[in-house]
């Protein structure tokens, strides 16, 4: 049977459980069914996912956009010359 | 770049279109959105110091590459592999040394809360009925969860990321940042759990 430490190790990925064989999805579910610390702990880290899911990254900083947008000009303007 | 604008270019057949005749807001668009995800991937192959630049020499490359692309991933999957390959031979050429995460010395915190049978002797506090969306509606816990993102490390965010912010598979994962499925689970599950902790923290004392 698996232990608490185990169960946390094991059954935070949805894609890795998914892949679990039937014995080891058992494990989990059973562990859940009888340790009411790892059924808190499975639905917390479940919405943790979620929120992870959720949050966004820090906007591009406009300098950079820039520099990029100058970086592409110059090509552009040889990837013309070279069809003409 | 109105909204009208940037919402024509989710369509990656737009985009691309727009992109092969060097459209100059489909080429901003593709910068804005792309450029910190790539940062972080860049970041966590081939470390901090030259993974910005990295990244912008790659734009041109992409450019030069787009009449090839066949269409069998996504636009940013295709780009992301582009930048990882261009990060995985930079490494290699300046002969950096970046150090895996050492996966038994680090977040010995967590792990204290286990006894030596495995069972919780810290076991989760209570988080109330706080649902997702409450959590990211509360904006000092968003500015600790956004904290908690920055100071990961490189291949925790970039794992992190790419999973659960960018929804790859962990095979996926695995090809794109050359590491083991182990280490992408161990590396994933210290994110998310970090993750946890500040949510926890959070809701316990009010505080980050």
């Amino acid at each position: 049977m698996l232990n608490c430490k185990q169960f946390v190790e094991r059954a935070t990925d949805a894609e890795e459980y998914q892949m679990a064989s039937f014995g080891q999805k058992f494990q989990i579910k059973f562990h859940m069914f009888m340790c009411h610390h790892c059924r808190k702990y499975n639905e917390q880290f479940r919405t943790t996912t979620v929120v992870a899911k959720n949050l966004t990254l820090d906007d591009t900083p406009d300098v950079i956009i820039e520099e990029a947008v100058v970086e592409m000009k110059e090509y552009s303007v040889q990837d013309n010359s070279s069809i003409n | 770049m109105n909204n009208t604008e940037t919402h024509k270019f989710e369509d990656d057949k737009v985009l691309i279109n727009a992109l092969l005749k060097n459209d100059e807001f489909a080429f901003r668009y593709l910068v804005k959105t792309l450029y910190n995800p790539l940062l972080i991937v860049a970041r966590a192959i081939a470390g901090s110091s030259i993974a910005d630049e990295i990244v912008q020499e790659s734009w041109i490359s992409v450019l030069r590459a787009l009449p090839k692309f066949e269409g069998r991933s996504t636009l940013k999957t295709w780009i992301t592999r582009i930048v990882a390959n261009e990060a995985k031979r930079r490494k290699k050429k300046e002969s950096r040394f970046v150090s895996l995460d050492s996966f038994t010395s680090e977040d010995d915190s967590f792990l204290e809360r286990f006894d030596s049978k495995g069972h919780w002797t810290s076991p989760p506090g209570n988080w109330g009925t706080a649902s997702p969306d409450e959590i990211l509606e509360e904006s000092q816990l968003k500015k600790c969860i956004d904290a908690t993102v920055k100071v990961l490390s490189e291949r925790q965010k970039a794992v992190f990321l790419l999973r659960d912010m960018e929804n790859y598979s962990l095979e996926q994962i695995c090809n794109i940042l050359d590491v083991s499925d182990s280490n992408v689970r161990v590396l994933l599950f210290r994110a998310r759990n970090k993750l946890f902790q500040t949510i926890e923290h959070f809701q316990e004392t009010g505080e980050c």
